[in-house]
């Protein structure tokens, strides 16, 4: 039986609501396993959808979705990560079927990101994305509630901006579609709240203060989900409303999102050179590698935005990969970098693949990193922003240091031997972001053309 | 014809075999296997000799990554070098590495150090010189601290940081290079730099770059790693300061010669040389650490060839780059022997390495060759430079002659310190010194390595015409060798005197701390100048190796835990929300206000 490529968005429509469905239904029946096998196949369901939708090129509009390459491919990552995600968290046993139910809303929310075709979907759905994941945050347990007041003020100053400098571009543009804006002083100020309030989801300095607070005190598959996946809505927000809304001013923003780019590169690894706790390493590691990613899109060009996509998904596996090795020695109340020592002894599968996930942060060649930064970098010098490349260059070479002062201690020998076992669920997390680290840094022909075909796709709208 | 690219899928089949086999004979054979393979790739290296292979690794939108291999007579010296030195290296190691436990991931770091080394050996771009750089730095850090000691803990720490800002000024540099002449090929950038007048930004990125070959050779001011590198096992060092590491600092000023001749810094090169040289040496002269002493006359030997390169006598730098290999890694099997047979590590702790004859020549023909007696390589080496240096100017030609002098009282101060014989009764009768007990297979790479030593003196024969063979390469190079009679004298009279004070002064053991008063004929102002002149130098080479703990004890203070830190970070990440929010909001009108102004 043959679909028609049109039929996948049916399908598609049909699978995301499904999802949300089950989600309520077997949240009643209170099983976990039930939830956890509905959840994992409405996801696959979903992301074979889009995949197919990728590869025969459907190209749909309406006034408020439009869906073609750009908007598949990263509704894609989404999707496979949510999945990495919802396998990682299956542990968490009691949270379990709320985090489930809570972060189909939220996927939804990304959803509308994705496929946004005006301003009013990128609200509505960085909404619906960020209030249940505060939620899950939330009811996690106790100490969370700090991480979860953190983001709920943060981010409601950012909704509120967002909807401020949405309401000024209608009132300079009579729109409120993604359309390119003629020049005028109202929407120049329009950007300028946009940028800000998108700054705090994409974790940008210096809207990005929470970050570290709120990484280290969630719980970890949380984390894995807020830097994995959240963070990566906010640039897809960003680019769609750069690149399709304020094309008129790409000299503006292109000097601003290079300077917030250089300070959120330096804040990140500086801050990160100290830290002890290495979830909270890992969260500014996060940060240093936003202004990496935020380095394409300034650069604005075709070429730009392709390195940026490669490496929002390059992030995504080796940043949910590394999480998912926290959570595992979290299991064992181990949390600060002197914990790590001798992890190779333990358990060489784990203190293997964090080194991988840390090479490829620092983009070690034969890593996914590698490819990504040299997008990045390469593609500065092209668009003549000599300088923003070697400031990145400098930035990943002071990053080695505190990557490597994990990696050190792990392969350290140490005297006392004891043998870790790592949940089932944990080692397929870890073995699929692994898998991509390595398969896309030997082999990155495919996801080079996919992410170069999204970029192209993101013009021609 | 990219035959060279068959060295790395045997080496990954080795690497493999030897993870996966548990028996330790079969790892120690497979090292071996593995590390003479690269000499069956000679002989069609030679018959491709000049040849310049391009292969695209990436290409991704308008930016590709080409890999260049260039098989250009100093390559293959190289490469030649590497691969006759680095089976002698496992041999030993299957002697001096006896803990059955450690074998396995000794081999194979080994082994990657060596493919990293390899690949430098023969790369004709920036961009595979980037890739083995930073292989060599990772795999020269993990068996530097191979150990685990916190004394090679912090060693390790301290070779990374210097690695690391070598890395920053190798990137900066090449990406540099890359903007103003849109290629990473070596001899396309030569031609071009050559051929039209200098711009800045190519001489900003020849000067970092020399900061990167400075860093990994050990040159003032980065000189401190090095002698703190001696904390990892003897087997190591010798690969290290033969053929390996430092020899790519280097090596990279060989092969890039052309550009820094176009950007006028030769005579940065030469002063730095100079001083390097004269900074070691008078290291060497006070230490007692039998390894470090050899350390610090590596840096001098270094310093020694940047010094011919200068000069501009490139065949010098090729003869010292080569020779120096071989009785280099002699005097450290030598000094791994004496090491495992009296279990010290200090020069006054060893005793009766003349009653082995046969090991006691061996070092001898290392000890003349270093010190540049008449037949030996050294010799060679010595005058040659000395005339290219009277060609030059009289100053470094005295400077050099001092350098050769002191060179020798320090070599034979090591030598006769560390074996002589036993006198006193006190011997404690538990620490028998038994040098039968050492393994055969660490005498029998050493006896290789002698042999060797005396091979490779024939090289002076050749390397004139090697020198004229690269100008065919485009190198617009000096090959000229001189060596005149005068200086031939004058050297060996140097040589002689310092050897032969060194013995008189050390051969019984009384002075402990002669070396400063022999050499400045005991004065006491000129005590107290020399002082002040090595501490101020010592300082200067210091300050720069101990950047780490600077840059640590900074961020320290700033980051750290939101809890109990200190600092501008404390005031602004301190976990309050409200800063938080504020924070946001002076960032939005950072916005705005740029908007409103710009």
């Amino acid at each position: 039986m043959l679909i028609n490529p049109n039929d996948y968005v049916q399908l598609l429509q049909i699978a995301i609501i499904l999802l949300m469905g089950i989600n309520i239904i077997t949240f009643a029946l209170k099983k976990n396993q039930f939830q956890f096998i509905a959840n994992v196949i409405m996801l696959a369901a979903i992301a074979i959808a889009l995949f197919n939708m990728f590869s025969s090129g459907v190209v749909q509009s309406q006034n408020y979705v439009y869906i073609d390459k750009f908007s598949e491919l990263l509704a894609l990552l989404l999707t496979i990560t949510m999945l990495l995600i919802n396998i990682l968290s299956y542990g968490a046993k009691e949270s379990y079927r709320l985090f489930a139910i809570f972060s189909s809303f939220a996927l939804m929310g990304m959803y509308f990101v994705a496929f946004a075709a005006s301003f009013i979907m990128i609200l509505i759905g960085l909404e619906l994305m960020i209030m249940p994941t505060i939620f899950a945050i939330l009811s996690s347990r106790a100490k969370s509630t700090e991480a979860a007041v953190k983001l709920f003020i943060i981010s409601a100053l950012s909704i509120s901006l967002l909807t401020f400098g949405i309401t000024l571009f209608y009132g300079g543009t009579n729109s409120v579609s993604l359309i390119q804006a003629p020049t005028s002083r109202v929407v120049e100020i329009a950007l300028m709240f946009i940028i800000a309030s998108l700054g705090f989801e994409a974790s940008l300095s210096p809207f990005n203060l929470w970050v570290p607070d709120t990484y280290e005190l969630s719980p970890t598959y949380l984390t894995g989900m807020l830097g994995g996946i959240n963070k990566k809505v906010g640039f897809i927000a960003l680019m769609e409303v750069v690149l399709l809304a304020f094309v008129q001013y790409e000299g503006t923003f292109s000097l601003i999102l290079s300077v917030i780019a250089i300070i959120t590169m330096f804040y990140g690894n500086i801050i990160a050179l100290s830290q002890n706790n290495v979830k909270r390493l890992i969260a500014y590691s996060a940060i240093s590698q936003s202004g990496y990613i935020l380095i394409g899109i300034a650069v604005a060009s075709q070429y730009g935005i392709s390195a940026s996509i490669f490496q929002i998904v390059a992030h995504s596996f080796m940043f949910i990969g590394a999480i998912a090795i926290v959570a595992f020695m979290e299991q064992r109340n181990r949390t600060v970098i002197s914990d790590y020592i001798g992890l190779f002894n333990d358990n060489k599968f784990a203190a293997a693949a964090l080194s991988i996930f840390f090479l490829g942060f620092i983009g070690t060649p034969f890593t996914i990193g590698f490819i990504g930064k040299f997008m990045l970098f390469s593609s500065a010098i092209y668009g003549n922003l000599l300088v923003l490349a070697l400031i990145g260059i400098l930035n990943s070479i002071i990053s080695v240091y505190y990557y490597l002062k994990v990696i050190m201690s792990m392969f350290t020998n140490k005297e006392r031997r004891s043998y870790f076992k790592m949940n089932t669920n944990i080692a397929v997390v870890v073995a699929i972001c692994l898998i991509v680290t390595i398969a896309f840094g030997i082999y990155p022909q495919p996801l080079i053309s996919a992410s170069g075909a999204a970029a192209s796709a993101l013009f021609a709208r | 014809m990219i035959f060279e690219l068959a060295i790395i899928p045997i080496f990954i089949a080795l690497l493999v075999l030897a993870a996966l086999k548990k028996e330790n004979r079969a790892i120690k054979a497979i090292a071996l296997v593995g590390s003479i393979t690269p000499l069956a790739f000679l002989p069609s290296m030679i018959q491709h000799m000049g040849s310049i292979t391009s292969i695209n690794w990436l290409s991704i939108g308008p930016a590709s990554l080409p890999i260049t291999f260039s098989i250009l007579p100093i390559n293959v010296l190289l490469f030649a070098t590497i691969s006759i030195i680095a089976p002698l290296v496992i041999l030993y190691s299957w002697g001096y590495m006896d803990k059955k436990s450690e074998d396995k991931s000794f081999y194979i770091e080994m082994l990657a150090f060596e493919i990293s080394m390899l690949a430098f050996s023969i790369a004709g771009n920036f961009i595979l010189i980037l890739i083995a750089w930073g292989f060599l730095s990772l795999t020269s850090y993990l068996l530097i601290g191979f150990y685990g000691k916190p004394e090679s803990a912090r060693a390790a720490r301290k070779t990374v940081t210097i690695i690391l800002i070598g890395d920053i000024a190798m990137l900066t540099g090449a990406i540099l290079l890359w903007h103003s002449f849109s290629t990473f090929q070596f001899s396309s950038i030569i031609s071009i730099m050559q051929s039209s007048p200098i711009n800045v930004t190519a001489q900003v990125a020849m000067l970092l770059i020399l900061i990167a070959a400075l860093t990994k050779s050990a040159q003032f001011p980065f000189s401190g790693w090095l002698p703190a590198a001696m904390e990892g096992p003897t087997p190591v060092s010798a690969f290290l300061h033969s053929s390996t590491m430092v020899k790519a600092g280097v090596f990279i000023v060989i092969i890039l010669y052309g550009m820094f001749q176009a950007a006028n810094l030769l005579p940065l090169i030469l002063a730095i040389g100079i001083i390097s040289a004269l900074l070691a040496i008078s290291n060497a002269l006070y230490e007692t650490h039998i390894k470090r002493i050899l350390a610090y006359s590596t840096i001098e030997e270094l310093s020694l060839m940047f010094v011919a390169i200068g000069l501009g006598a490139f065949s010098v730098a090729i003869y010292i780059f080569i020779v120096q290999a071989f009785y280099k890694a002699l005097l450290f099997f030598y000094s791994g022997i004496l090491i495992k047979a009296n279990s010290n590590e200090d020069i006054y702790g060893m005793r009766n390495a003349s009653k082995n004859k046969p090991m006691y020549a061996a070092a001898l023909i290392g000890v003349l060759s270093l010190a540049g007696f008449v037949p030996f390589s050294g010799f060679f080496s010595n005058v040659s430079l000395e005339s290219a240096a009277m060609s030059n100017s009289l100053l470094i030609y005295l400077l050099v002659l001092i350098i050769d002098l002191a060179v020798s009282l320090m070599i034979m101060r090591w030598f006769t310190v560390s074996s002589a014989s036993e006198t006193k009764k006190t011997v404690d009768a538990k620490r028998t010194v038994n040098y039968y007990l050492v393994s055969k297979h660490m005498y029998l790479s050493m006896y290789i390595m002698a042999f060797l030593t005396i091979i490779s003196t024939v090289l002076i024969l050749y390397i004139t015409s090697i020198g004229s063979s690269m100008v065919g390469f485009g190198y617009n190079v000096n090959s000229a060798l001189i060596l005149s009679p005068i200086e031939a004298a004058i050297a060996t009279a140097a040589v002689v005197a310092g050897l032969a004070i060194g013995y008189i002064t050390f051969n019984n053991k009384q002075h402990k701390d002669a070396s400063l008063s022999i050499l400045l004929f005991n004065n006491a102002l000129t005590d107290k100048i020399y002082y002040y002149l090595a501490a101020f130098f010592f300082e200067m080479s210091i300050m720069l190796s101990d950047l780490d703990f600077i840059i640590n004890d900074i961020f320290d203070r700033m980051g750290e835990d939101t809890s109990y830190s200190s600092g501008i970070v404390r005031k602004v990440q301190n976990g309050q929300i409200s800063t938080y929010a504020i924070i946001f909001a002076i960032g939005l009108l950072a916005l705005l206000a740029y908007m409103i102004i710009g």
